[in-house]
């Protein structure tokens, strides 16, 4: 069978024709009253209708509604004296973000609502990473700690406690972290000439995203998003 | 954060800025929410690393995430930020491929994961009856980072349950989290 233009032309006028009159998609974001084990009540556990409308606070989306994609909230009160203001949540909930940054170790992310109230609070907290492997091992040597056939360090860290119970940093104190990270090259100086590893430290996305971000735990971009 | 130019003559860095290494923290948001988070120490201040996940409902084994990078200077005030959405791809949303600024819809996007892990996972936990208690801090122990890793061992035991939804193995539904699913990495 030979090229047939005009049978193309004519099924590209006829998509042509459809796209003229298509409605747009809309994806809703997904909505956590929908789950059987969230529902109130005597619905608790069953699938049913979450919703009673498309009104607000009705709990539906009405089709051309807009939903949390569009992200031109009016803005509500000003942060707290003290706290940055980090943005907005989407126009569904249109929350004021307001953070406490001054401290490495601690902080929050406090959302506001448009009447200033508080609606919510995450708060963060921090720990070091790094571990001084010469502090490690209670003092008998990486090598003498593992190679042990018995719990060597399992008994001197009950030993040295005593009669009370180990303390926390005792124990996380005993060998250092293992971490799995990626991206690292040797040609790095940033990393000090460690060794290639492959992978990355943390989910990779969608497998059709184009976004594929990847990040190590020292902040490198290994898929070089840029 | 990242120096070397790589293959292609392009750092992978997102600020440009050497990090003292043994200065690094990490963290989770809420105490036990799976939202991970790093901060590391540069010369003129610090950046942090946070990384949301949001709910998987469908099941689809893949898990929309929402990174922030932000860079602060010494006395904690923002010098810039950049969000990303490894969902980018969604034709709706029309996302370029690289960061996107504070007040873009990727940032607000952002927000909203993380909020939504904040009411999900206290909506859970109540429903589940989990118990509440204090610990004290004794001797150098940390009781409240004690009592947050137990919460978070069981949010990551909720998201990887073997028997989830779908006897697919991959945890409860909505999962949000990610540790277990055939594209992930571990994540907290």
């Amino acid at each position: 069978m030979g090229a047939q233009p005009e049978a193309v032309a004519r099924l590209m006028a006829r998509l042509a024709e459809y796209n003229s009159t298509a409605v747009p998609v809309i994806f809703l974001p997904n909505d956590p009253k929908n789950i059987p084990a969230l529902r109130p009540g005597a619905e608790k556990g069953s699938w049913g209708p979450w919703c009673t409308g498309p009104g607000p606070g009705e709990g539906c989306h009405a089709p051309g509604q807009k939903t949390d994609d569009d992200a031109t909230a009016p803005a509500p009160a000003a942060c707290p004296a003290g706290l940055t203001p980090m943005g907005n949540t989407s126009a569904s909930t249109a929350l004021l973000v307001c953070e406490a940054l001054h401290d490495r170790r601690s902080g929050a992310l406090h959302f506001i609502d448009r009447g200033g109230s508080l609606h919510a609070t995450v708060a963060k907290r921090y720990t070091s990473v790094f571990v001084d492997e010469s502090t490690c091992w209670l003092g008998l040597g990486k090598s003498k700690a593992l190679s042990s056939r018995a719990d060597l360090l399992g008994a001197t860290l009950l030993s040295n406690a005593g009669a009370m119970d180990p303390t926390l940093s005792a124990v996380s104190g005993l060998a250092p972290p293992m971490r799995y990270n990626g991206g690292y090259n040797k040609q790095d100086p940033a990393h000090g000439g460690r060794a290639v590893v492959g992978g990355g430290h943390t989910f990779v996305g969608s497998r059709a995203a184009n976004v594929d971000a990847v990040f190590d735990y020292l902040g490198g971009d290994t898929r070089q998003n840029g | 954060m990242d120096q070397w130019p790589g293959k292609y003559q392009r750092s992978k860095a997102i600020f440009k800025d050497p990090i003292v290494e043994n200065k690094t923290l990490e963290g989770l948001w809420g105490g036990h929410l799976p939202i991970v988070s790093f901060t590391y120490t540069i010369p003129d201040g610090f950046i942090e690393w946070t990384a949301v996940p949001v709910e998987d409902s469908s099941g689809s084994i893949e898990q929309r995430v929402f990174f922030r990078l932000l860079k602060l200077d010494a006395t904690g005030a923002p010098v810039d930020a950049r969000y990303y959405d490894t969902y980018a791809y969604n034709a709706a949303d029309t996302i370029p491929a690289h960061g996107q600024p504070a007040g873009s819809k990727t940032a607000a996007k952002f927000y909203d994961a993380v909020l939504a892990q904040q009411e999900f996972w206290s909506a859970t936990m109540e429903d589940e009856g989990t118990m509440e208690f204090e610990l004290p801090d004794h001797n150098e122990t940390d009781g409240e980072l004690l009592r947050q890793q137990a919460l978070h061992s069981i949010v990551r035991d909720m998201i990887t349950r073997t028997g989830g939804s779908g006897n697919n193995g991959t945890g409860l539904f909505p999962k949000y989290g990610v540790t277990g699913t055939s594209s992930a990495k571990h994540f907290s």
